[in-house]
């Protein structure tokens, strides 16, 4: 797989994966930045601009009204509830989480893919008296939808094209099954039987939180099909969309992160360090721009991670022998000197480039002390703790010999090297870190 | 007496009743007391015999306990693989044991195919021989190894299970008939042993068909197997073999699913599961039913797991199976009250922790699989642990959301991990659980313990520098906060880390030799002295300290820094326990007596402070309660040491009572008491108190001093009684101690043992008291040996008039040897000395009859010791019936009363108690003329007659009263019948 579906992979098990079960959980966050997580019992209002809801804190429900920019991630669908079509979407959920997106032929086992779209054209009401256990409502009909759009994005980047289509397709339904003030319902091409449609109602939900979302996604599948062009309008849309103080800060930062991986995808490596850079600068220009202290934290510390992004790409090209190790020794000294000293995973990655590129240059005393913090830290990322490992380990024979060099005995360090590798072993066997260890 | 060894007692009393031999009821005996290396030498031995029927009970006899030998090496080795430690006895050894065992049961069998339960045994060893073969029972672990087990060994494991399935229902049939027309009692032992016979036929006939992958032998051996537990279910369904059956033929149609994707048989052996714990049946026989709840728990989880799974040949999963596995749990903790103990519950959950991972509920999942590693830890189940480790670590790497990765449970993961030796992900469990703790609460309670944990980890992996980074964040941390305290949660925990660092820093300096390096270290160093100095390694400082000051006898001073030692400190209690001995150590140097006892006041002040400070200490602590003893036996040791006696005395009495064994002071304790009693005249107490501490105390100064001083006290209180029964007892209970006592001394001298002897004597213990004269006698300068000799011959004079079970003659002749010894000593063969000489000059002049000795004679004979007046007797006594030795004897006495007159005057106070002698003499000088006079008629005998009569008459004028009546009577008599012969 692709990098670039690496990491959307990544972000969609995020939004949909996590915790399949019981409850369904919000994670919001205050104006000065504090995230929370807490159950929610009943959801009173949610669109683009706000969100409130019924939430469970210590056990006592709570009201919450926030700004829906605030909303981390909310994961709907309970399996524990009365409702059927909760319970299903909870299904949905779990199956996409297991990786059973298609649905299975023989025994026939729906998948994800088919879940989602059943709930997502289903208008039933249920027998009177029983309306709470079988009425699907218009919600669950648009987070299916939004599920089965990343369902079938998913599909795609694991090799059957068509599903890009009909993830597109499903946008465009969003869309219109999300425009403003629109009816209660719409006629839609509805799936049937045997791959064919028939003109159905559907619900419509108005305004939507999951919009600006869906319109990420739409960009991200464009970049997937190869559309350049499309996928970069997309981009800039969403980004422009972002940039607005109600939206949320998250989707600003994804959708730069986003382009600027699609952008740098096949360039050489400063080509992709200066993208990234670029990426990074902007974003901490419009930190500035962001109406509370939430959102400046998470666009400066995406615009942090892009810069160092960049700074790792300069690595790459020095291991590359584009560059001397000078260049992305520099870079990292810069950020730990600007954004690292605000920002912990910013100087963590820092240190472990300036290692790193020490190393290469064969101090080991002063590489050795750089990684020492990011290795031990349990902070840095797993693959910047493999990078990590793998150098510490060298720099543990370097700085070994140092010490014999200076007139005392460097066997300890020389025999820690071992145990360094041994570790980035045991805990990143498929990395490429350890590959080199040995 | 183990199950193992009842079942050889009983088997062995079977050949017993058989063949009656001694030796094979001896056998028998030895057997089923444990002895079964006695047991084997005579069984050995019947083999060796001629009578083949009785050899060959010697050799089933040895087959037997062989067979319950190798049960219990099969038993150790399997327990040794479950624990992952190298076994203790081979995999051969246990072979051999079978295979040793296996002819020799085999051959009685063939002999005596009417005894059933050597049948049965045959049966159950090939069965569990061929299981062993075969790896079962071997730990999950090692399933390839068991798996490659079955390959190499199914032919003839294959021909073992069908011999015992034989032989079982050859059991069967026999014991039917036996029991036909009786109702079945569970409580009959032959019942009992009919159903085992017929449930081990139906398992054996299982494990078979388990032996043979998927194919024919498979198929027909499975059916079989179900047939006969089909069978055995429909008999016994209410009784704990039928769940047993029932469990069987879960275990078989489940492999029958899984080996020929026979999904309905998988089907039933869940339901068969599912039946089992719904309704595991009352047996009367057996109490604990659980092992067998479990299991059913355990395996019906596992058969909705690998239907859900599609496992093996089962091929298509069926996800919704798992929602049956998911109802176990509840289940299970309903029927078990979730007992965390039983294994086979906590497999159970595992395979519910594993249904939920794979339906990506990573929330319960992880609950569960944790739930199962507290357990397992908590109760030392490794295997168990590891597994449930094994199936968190991979979740918790999927799991997103921070919800369910609860800092704790991610911190128990990192101790499992870290006590199976997997530092690498110990560590990163600790850190996610350092990541996780993101509440203050938690990270007091996980995240700090976790940086330490990983400190710990790096330090023992010697990766130093790592330790230090770790440890020093705490440090950091810690040192920030303006109102840190040493004595919080985080100051403890602060205080292990900057004491890691400080190791840390000290290895890396004494490893790299670095100046720069030492610099780190000693700055920690000072940084951990500043900031923690109530923590143990720093307060071991102050502590040693005190210890060096001991050493170099400042006791004032280090009893000062012993109680300045802070609570926190661990040497805290051990410290406060120094402080009254430091005063009583001054005490005891001091010369001076009044500051002597003042400084037994102040032992008396600490003492009673330590029980004061113990009173208020945790009362299930050790040290606290040591403490308490230790007070209070130093304030009666101070009371004693203060001559308060009524005091001391309730004090120690309390103690002693209050305080069972070991003595701490190693029977100081009771000298407290002796002494108390001794002073408060209360010897009888003061002697009871010493028995008991001898049998308390071991031998050493306390019970030496003790000793000594109660015998000290017996011997000065029996001196001052009367002769008599009282006087030798006490002299007796004096002479034990001393003897105890001096058992205890190294080179005893002369004095001592004469001492001893003397004890003795007065106890009239003669014997003993001859011994002890003798040894004393060995040792003693010249000048004393005579009279230590003398003493031991008197002894043993006194010995010889005492014994009851000596013939006359042979006191004669102990007498003699006696005699000799004192002519010996007395008058030795060429004496030198001229006192010596003397005396045998004047022995030898009485010994001449016709001589008569001079005045000046009998002066000397006057002077001579009293050992001549025992001599006397002896020579009285112990002479033959002739008339040489007597006589002489005869002339020494009535010499001696003749020329002195028994008064108590100075110098002859040893004649006092020859009085009745001196009439004994008197008495035998009359018989004598008497006896001379009534020998013939002629005139010599008249003459002899006449000088007896003026004698008689003498003693009656001019010698004192006659020592009592029967003498008067007997000397009247005499005189008489010298009247009569006497010329007239």
């Amino acid at each position: 797989m692709r990098r670039f579906g690496t990491c959307t992979a990544v972000a969609l098990a995020a939004l949909l994966g996590g915790v399949a079960g019981a409850q369904e959980m919000l994670e919001y966050a205050e104006a000065d930045g504090t995230v929370k997580t807490a159950p929610v019992d009943r959801v009173n209002k949610e669109d683009e601009k706000d969100f409130s809801a019924r939430i469970l804190v210590g056990g006592r429900p709570r009201r919450l009204d926030i700004p829906s920019r605030r909303v981390v991630s909310f994961r709907r669908g309970d399996a524990d509830a009365e409702n059927q079509w909760s319970k299903r979407l909870a299904t949905g959920r779990r199956l996409f989480s297991t990786g059973q997106l298609a649905t299975q032929a023989t025994p026939p086992v729906p998948g994800a893919e088919e879940t989602f779209e059943k709930i997502s054209y289903s208008m039933e009401k249920g027998l009177p008296g029983e309306e709470a256990e079988y009425q699907a409502l218009p919600w669950h009909n648009e987070y299916a939808l939004f599920y089965l759009i990343e369902t079938r994005y998913q599909m795609g980047l694991q090799g059957d094209k068509t599903k890009f289509a009909q993830a597109l397709a499903s946008v465009e339904e969003f869309r219109a099954r999300s425009a403003k003030k629109p009816p209660a319902t719409i006629d839609w091409d509805v799936p049937a039987e045997k791959g064919t449609t028939r003109k159905a109602k559907v619900y419509c939900w108005g305004d939507s939180r999951l919009l600006p979302h869906v319109l990420l996604l739409e960009a991200r599948i464009l970049a997937a099909q190869g559309e350049k062009d499309k996928a970069l309008a997309a981009f800039d849309a969403v980004i422009e969309r972002a940039k607005k103080p109600e939206s949320p800060p998250t989707l600003l930062t994804e959708a730069f992160v986003a382009k600027a991986e699609f952008e740098a995808a096949g360039q050489p490596s400063e080509q992709q360090e200066g993208i990234f850079r670029a990426a990074g600068s902007t974003l901490s220009g419009l930190a500035r721009t962001q109406p509370d202290e939430y959102g400046k934290q998470v666009v400066t510390r995406a615009a942090n991670r892009s810069l160092l992004r960049g700074a790792d790409l300069l690595r790459e090209s020095a291991e590359q022998q584009k560059v001397t190790w000078d260049t992305p020794l520099a870079r990292y000294q810069q950020l730990q000197a600007g954004e690292g000293q605000k920002d912990p995973a910013v100087r963590l990655g820092a240190q472990a480039g300036i290692g790193a590129c020490l190393v290469e240059k064969g101090q080991g005393e002063t590489a050795y002390k750089a990684l020492l913090p990011v290795v031990v830290g349990g902070e840095a990322e797993p693959e910047r703790t493999a990078l990590s490992l793998y150098y510490i380990g060298r720099a543990a024979k370097l700085f070994g010999d140092e010490i014999d060099r200076q007139g005392g005995k460097g066997d300890m360090l020389r025999a820690e090297s071992e145990r360094w590798w041994s570790d980035l072993k045991a805990r990143y066997p498929t990395s490429r870190w350890a590959e080199k260890a040995k | 007496m183990t199950l193992r060894r009842i079942a050889v007692f009983l088997l062995l009393a079977q050949i017993a009743r058989a063949d009656t031999t001694e030796d094979l009821e001896f056998a028998t005996r030895l057997a089923g007391r444990g002895l079964e290396e006695m047991a084997f030498e005579i069984l050995d031995k019947l083999e060796k015999s001629s009578d083949p029927n009785a050899a060959r009970a010697g050799r089933y006899g040895k087959a037997a306990l062989q067979r319950g030998q190798a049960t219990a090496k099969r038993t150790r080795y399997l327990r040794d693989l479950e624990e992952g430690i190298p076994p203790r006895v081979t995999r051969e050894e246990v072979l051999a044991a079978y295979a040793d065992a296996k002819p020799k049961i085999e051959d009685f069998v063939a002999n005596r195919p009417d005894n059933i339960d050597a049948r049965f045994l045959l049966a159950a060893l090939l069965q569990e021989y061929a299981e062993f073969l075969t790896g079962k029972d071997y730990p999950e672990s090692m399933a390839a190894q068991r798996e490659q087990l079955v390959t190499d060994n199914s032919a003839e494991a294959d021909k073992l299970f069908q011999a015992a399935i034989g032989h079982y229902d050859e059991v069967v049939k026999r014991m039917s008939t036996a029991l036909q027309g009786k109702d079945p009692d569970l409580t009959d032992p032959s019942y009992q042993q009919l159903t085992q016979a017929q449930y081990q036929a139906a398992n054996a006939a299982l494990r078979l068909a388990l032996l043979h992958p998927k194919g024919p032998k498979f198929n027909f051996n499975s059916e079989a197997a179900i047939e006969k537990l089909d069978a055995f279910l429909g008999e016994h369904f209410e009784e704990l073999h039928g769940a047993f059956a029932m469990r069987d033929l879960g275990v078989i149609n489940f492999e029958r699913g899984v080996r020929l994707g026979q999904r309905d048989d998988m089907e039933t052996a869940a339901n068969y599961f599912k039946e089992l714990f719904t309704r595991v049946p009352e047996d009367p026989t057996v109490k604990d039913t659980s092992d067998v709840i479990g299991q059913a728990f355990y395996w019906y989880a596992r058969a909705c797991n690998a239907l859900a799974r599609g496992e093996g040949a089962l091929g298509k999963p069926q996800p919704a199976w798992f929602d049956s596995t998911f109802t176990v749990a509840a289940q299970l903790r309903e029927k078990l009250k979730i007992d965390s103990k039983n294994p086979w519950a906590l497999k159970a959950l595992l395979q519910v922790a594993d249904a939920y991972a794979a339906q990506n509920r990573l929330k319960d999942a992880v609950a569960v699989a944790g739930e199962v590693l507290a357990s397992a830890r908590t109760t030392g189940q490794r295997q168990i642990g590891r597994d449930a480790t094994d199936l968190l670590t991979p979740l918790v790497g999927r799991v997103a959301d921070a919800g369910v990765l609860d800092a704790s449970l991610l911190f128990e993961m990192g101790e499992a991990l870290s006590a199976q030796g997997r530092t690498a992900n110990a560590i990163a469990f600790y850190e996610k659980a350092v990541a996780s703790a993101t509440t203050d609460e938690d990270r007091l309670k996980v995240g700090y313990p976790g940086l330490v944990r990983i400190a710990r980890e790096y330090r023992k992996d010697r990766r130093n520098f790592a330790a230090a980074e770790v440890a020093g964040r705490v440090v950091a941390d810690y040192v920030k906060d303006a109102d840190r305290n040493e004595l919080s949660d985080f100051g403890g925990t602060a205080a292990d880390a900057c004491n890691l660092a400080r190791l840390a820093w000290k290895e890396i300096a004494d490893a790299t030799k670095r100046p720069q390096d030492d610099t780190e270290y000693k700055r920690v160093r000072d940084l951990f002295v500043k900031e923690f100095p109530g923590h143990p390694e720093n307060s071991d400082q102050a502590f040693a300290a005190a210890r060096e000051m001991l050493a170099k006898g400042q006791y004032d001073e280090a009893a000062g820094k012993l109680a300045d030692i802070p609570t926190s400190s661990r040497n805290y209690w051990q410290a406060q326990r120094m402080v009254p001995g430091c005063y009583r150590q001054l005490a005891i140097d001091e010369k001076d007596p009044a500051k002597s006892k003042a400084w037994h006041e102040k032992t008396l002040a600490a003492a009673q402070n330590l029980v004061a400070l113990a009173a208020k200490g945790a009362a299930d602590d050790p040290q606290v309660a040591s403490s308490r003893q230790t007070g209070d036996l130093f304030g009666a040791l101070s009371l004693a040491s203060l001559g308060r006696w009524p005091e001391a005395l309730a004090a120690i009495d309390a103690y002693l009572s209050r305080y069972g064994d070991p003595l701490i002071q190693r029977g100081a304790e009771f000298v407290v008491k002796i002494d108390a009693h001794l002073a408060l005249k209360q010897l009888p107490e003061a002697e009871a108190a010493l028995a008991a501490m001898l049998k308390r105390a071991p031998p050493g100064p306390p019970t030496r001093y003790a000793s000594y001083g109660v015998f000290k006290a017996l011997f000065e209180a029996y001196q001052k009684l009367e002769a008599g029964p009282e006087r030798v007892s006490m002299a007796g209970r004096a002479a034990a101690i001393l003897e105890g006592w001096l058992e205890t001394q190294k080179d005893v001298g002369w004095d001592l043992r004469y001492r001893l002897g003397q004890v003795l004597f007065d106890a009239q213990r003669w014997g003993d008291a001859a011994e002890a004269f003798e040894a004393a006698a060995g040792l003693a300068p010249d000048d004393r040996r005579q009279q230590l000799t003398l003493s031991a011959a008197e002894a043993k004079y006194q010995q010889s008039q005492t014994a009851t079970d000596v013939s006359a003659q042979d006191k004669v002749v102990m007498l003699a040897k006696v005699r000799d010894l004192f002519t010996d000593v007395l008058i030795p063969p060429d004496p030198k000395d001229p006192e010596k000489k003397e005396q045998l000059k004047v022995l030898h002049a009485l010994a001449n009859p016709a001589g008569y000795p001079t005045r000046e004679t009998f002066d000397r004979v006057k002077k001579m010791p009293r050992a001549i007046y025992v001599a006397a007797q002896i020579y009285a006594k112990s002479s033959p019936a002739g008339i040489d030795g007597r006589y002489l004897a005869i002339r020494l006495i009535t010499l001696l009363h003749e020329f002195t007159i028994p008064s108590p005057q100075p110098g002859k106070a040893h004649l006092d108690e020859f009085i009745p002698i001196w009439w004994d003499g008197a008495e035998l000088k009359l018989r004598t003329y008497l006896a001379i006079a009534q020998s013939g008629t002629g005139a010599k005998e008249k003459e002899q007659a006449g000088l007896g009569l003026g004698y008689a008459r003498k003693l009656s004028y001019e010698n004192p009263k006659m020592d009592g009546p029967q003498r008067v009577a007997a000397v009247a008599a005499l005189e008489a019948q010298l009247k009569t012969l006497a010329p007239k």
